[in-house]
């Protein structure tokens, strides 16, 4: 005998034969591992990618280099319906960038720039916490003992 | 035998007769109770963190008059960004929170009276990179 459900339903109810089988497919120690991930993306992206996927972006900072093009600065997240913005270049002025509905991309408002032939200039210091490795709605068989 | 590997690692293998040890040492009960921590100023920038946080969501700073400190809700940046006082009702202040999870760092000292109000979730009760001895079974 077996039964579909999520991988979030099955985590849920935590069946004693089940929970080590779950628990590798979430992965729960790479998620509760908090990450500090610096981009230089290349001139002409507005996107940076996250990977591991987020399930929660704690900070987002720019910082613009000779030749860059990104305003530096604190950032918030929005969801992908949100405006982006550039950070306004005060103190008290954070930018807005947005996070796609699936936690894998961040999205700004102006392109990076590598600065004119340099080393990469303008970089992305993200600060997130990691998502589940299987994704939780995916369909987990449990087959019945 | 035995082998080593970190916390993470171990609980991302799961190994059945290791889970129980593992998840005793990050206290995942405690890592899932969201946390309300009321910290008043010890007349520096600094204020702690007791357990460390995973995730800050919200952090406000209170000053009953005559505190030091500037009222108003904060964001949260990493340690490499600039602390900035709160500055008006759309004009967030920043503070920057250590590597560790420990720390919250403010442009302003907060005064003795000045409190900060900090949501956050907390981490594991154990450094998740920390090693751990893997005895086999």
């Amino acid at each position: 005998m077996s039964s579909n459900t999520t991988l979030a339903q099955a985590l849920d109810q935590a069946n004693p034969n089940r929970i080590a089988d779950i628990l590798q497919k979430v992965k729960l120690g790479t998620m509760l591992t908090p990450r500090t991930t610096t981009f230089t993306p290349a001139s002409s992206q507005k996107d940076v990618t996250l990977d591991p996927p987020a399930l929660m972006i704690t900070s987002v900072r720019a910082t613009r280099g000779a030749g860059g093009s990104q305003v530096a600065g604190p950032y918030l997240v929005q969801d992908v319906g949100g405006t982006v913005r550039d950070n306004g270049g005060g103190a008290n002025t954070p930018g807005a960038c947005t996070l796609s509905a699936d936690g894998t991309t961040l999205t700004f408002n102006a392109n990076w720039s590598n600065g004119l032939g340099a080393a990469p200039t303008d970089t992305c210091i993200v600060c997130y916490v990691p998502r589940s490795y299987t994704d939780l709605t995916e369909t987990f068989n449990i087959t019945g003992e | 035998m035995s082998s080593n590997t970190t916390l993470a690692q171990g609980l991302d293998q799961a190994n059945p007769n290791r889970l129980c040890d593992i998840l005793q040492k990050l206290g995942l009960g405690t890592l899932l109770t969201p946390k309300t921590a009321h910290i008043h100023g010890d007349t520096t920038v600094y204020l702690p963190l007791d357990p460390p946080a995973l995730a800050v969501t919200s952090v406000r700073v209170v000053n009953p008059g005559a505190g030091t400190g500037v009222s108003g809700s904060y964001l949260v940046q990493d340690a490499g960004g600039t602390a900035v006082d709160w500055s008006g009702a759309n004009a967030p202040g920043f503070c920057l929170l250590s590597a560790d999870g420990t720390t919250l760092e403010f442009a302003t000292a907060l005064a003795l009276v000045d409190y900060a109000e900090v949501c956050y979730i907390p981490r594991t009760t154990t450094d998740i990179t920390e090693t751990f001895n893997f005895t086999s079974v």
